[in-house]
């Protein structure tokens, strides 16, 4: 017998197959959901800027997703995302109470562009209310949760930003972002 | 109380121990006003994960069956492992097919590759691993091991960091935390970029999805699995969610309790290796399912230890934890968690740990997925008790006035406890501290 059907044979599964009851009631704010986005993003350490100011203050050589490209309205200017001083994303959506973006994978986009360069700059066209309505939204593909910039406590328990993936988190939040609520399950 | 336990935290430097106090204080203090900011009612949150894990272990079987179906046809190769020696063969052998010997490792933080003390055998295989988390790299270059699950240098202070860095050339003595976790960034990048393989743990594995998701904030997990042709995750059976959906109450009600975070800076969520014409991400993805006495403990009375999200709050609110640190246990899992963990994965060498504890019953109130741990305490004193030579110990610690009797004669008893049995092998007396009832009179 191989190891799969070993410790297949020796699960128990309980005999009668109750459901669970899942929790996600959040606690609520007052303020708009861009509004309270800003607010998470600045009390984790990031900023957010107009596009013309982050093209502005971009550092170069950048790295660019093709996809956003157009948006950014700039070409990549480097290939290599060990080299690249910033890397430009795109996202899939905000979160408004956590300050949480959502960034996937897929052609013409690279993995390591919101995690190698020092700079990463992600721009915003959809903002949803909270965790559970981006879970929804989580593509097929390799995605990762983004909250605030990379960060460590390891020594003393002293934040240091920057340990590892980008020290610098600059949110572009774009004039024609939406804002949605799927709470009703939509 | 356990002797392995008191002893060393007895023996531990009072800077330690203050070191150790202060930093599980100041997160455990945390953790409660932060899932207040997150949810509604918190302990309906704490009720539902613990709901969810219940059903996941009830469901154990098909689950699995669910989630390797979808990860394989995500792209992922599954392998399954009944104990630590197969994991480490499999991890191996994984390593020797898809890269030249003396190729280096990227490991990323994992208590699953800990506990199959996987880097000793990579080592031998002749793939070195490079720890890259900012703590278990301090941990590597001090041939140290971790001292929480979380926070694995929560006893070391930055000037040995600083020292530790000088004398393995990382960069020059420094006694600034951000030039210290910078000069790490430098050193580990070449690593990052030299690497072929990239090892790593898991926190979630979604059953309908076939997805892995891995919570880190320093960004190294991410790097270690898709900087690297192959990412190896290793993984226990008891890690599963039914859903993507459970994400959204479990992804902040670990970072709550862990650190006080309301979500961790990243979440990786993996679907698989690099598709169409992607250009980065790993080529191989390959996934270890571990039992290592996980079955047993899922047939014993302490099935629900398997619910544990691996969050440390137990460890950081314990009395005796924060005396003792994590090394004081003899165990990769330390704590109270440690405590129930350890001896049912392994009952032999570790069934004094169910005595490191006063049963205060702390651990309960902040566990985000409420395992019993006192009453499974409990439950193992009395097995360790039945198992032999316990029986003695047992006696003497209920009766008060035995107490006082074994205490008085305890530099006589170690002595005759040594050559009389396996007792001293388990249990070195505690050695002429006088009587504790009175000296706290005196005291008080």
């Amino acid at each position: 017998m191989n190891a799969r059907d070993a410790i297949l044979s020796r699960i128990i599964d309980a005999k009668e197959d109750r459901t669970y009851q899942s929790y996600k009631a959040y606690t609520s704010y007052s303020l708009p959901p861009i509004e309270r986005f800003k607010e998470r993003l600045a009390a984790l350490g990031a900023r957010t800027m107009s596009l013309d100011e982050a093209r502005d203050r971009c550092p170069r050589p950048a790295y660019v997703d093709q996809d956003i490209a157009g948006l950014w309205g700039e070409p990549s200017t480097c290939d290599d995302i060990w080299q690249a001083a910033a890397g430009v994303t795109g996202t899939v959506c905000a979160v408004a109470h956590s300050g949480t973006l959502l960034v996937t994978a897929g052609t013409g986009r690279k993995r390591m562009a919101s995690l190698a360069p020092p700079v990463h700059i992600a721009l915003v066209d959809k903002i949803v209310l909270t965790l559970d309505q981006a879970m929804r939204l989580v593509p097929q593909q390799t995605s990762v949760l983004v909250t605030g910039p990379s960060r460590t406590a390891d020594i003393e328990g002293v934040l240091v930003n920057g340990v590892h993936g980008p020290g610098q988190l600059c949110v572009v939040i774009l004039e024609d972002c939406v804002v949605e609520d799927t709470a009703s399950g939509g | 109380m356990s002797s392995r336990v008191d002893t060393f935290a007895r023996s531990m430097p009072t800077a330690t121990a203050a070191r150790v106090r202060r930093a599980t204080r100041l997160v455990a203090d945390k953790r409660m006003p932060t899932l207040s900011s997150v949810f509604a009612d918190p302990e309906a949150a704490r009720t539902a994960a613990a709901d969810t894990k219940r059903y996941v272990l009830d469901n154990l079987h098909r689950l699995l069956l669910e989630f390797e179906r979808n990860a394989i046809a995500n792209g992922i190769q599954v392998h399954w492992a009944l104990d630590a020696a197969e994991a480490r063969e499999t991890i191996v052998g994984i390593c020797e097919r898809s890269a030249p010997k003396w190729s280096i490792v990227a490991k990323a933080k994992s208590m699953a590759t800990e506990e199959i003390h996987l880097n000793e055998a990579l080592f031998k295989a002749g793939y070195p691993p490079v720890e890259t988390d900012l703590g278990e790299f301090v941990i590597q270059l001090d041939h140290d091991t971790p001292s929480h699950i979380v926070a694995p240098i929560i006893h070391k202070d930055r000037f040995q960091v600083a020292r530790s860095f000088e004398r393995a050339h990382v960069g020059p003595y420094t006694q600034v935390p951000t030039e210290l976790a910078l000069q790490a960034r430098h050193y580990l990048r070449k690593q990052f970029q030299a690497s072929k393989i990239g090892v790593s743990g898991v926190n979630f594995a979604v059953a309908s999805t076939g997805r892995i998701v891995i919570v880190e904030n320093e960004g190294n997990n991410r790097l270690s699995t898709t900087a690297p042709d192959v990412h190896i995750a290793v993984m226990g059976i008891e890690k599963l969610l039914p859903t993507e959906d459970d994400l959204a109450l479990f992804l902040p009600i670990l970072a709550g309790s862990a650190t006080g975070q309301q979500i961790t800076t990243y979440v990786h969520m993996v679907t698989g290796p690099r598709q169409g014409a992607e250009t980065d991400g790993p080529r191989e993805v390959h996934l270890v399912l571990l039992d290592n006495g996980r079955t047993d403990a899922m047939a014993s009375e302490q099935r629900d230890i398997l619910k544990c999200i691996r969050c440390g709050a137990c460890q950081n609110i314990c009395p005796v934890y924060r005396a003792a640190s994590g090394h004081g246990y003899g165990h990769v899992y330390g704590g109270p968690i440690g405590a129930v963990l350890a001896p049912s994965l392994d009952f032999a060498a570790n069934r004094e740990l169910p005595f490191a504890s006063s049963l205060c019953g702390a651990c309960e109130e902040v566990c985000p997925v409420k395992i019993p741990i006192p009453d499974m305490l409990v439950d193992l004193r009395t097995k360790s008790t039945a198992a032999g030579s316990w029986a003695m110990f047992a006696t003497g610690a209920t009766n008060p006035n035995l107490w006082r009797a074994g205490l008085a004669l305890t530099p006589w008893l170690g002595g005759i406890g040594a050559k009389a049995s396996g007792w001293a092998e388990f249990r070195d007396p505690p050695k002429g501290q006088g009587d504790f009832r009175r000296w706290w009179r005196e005291r008080a």
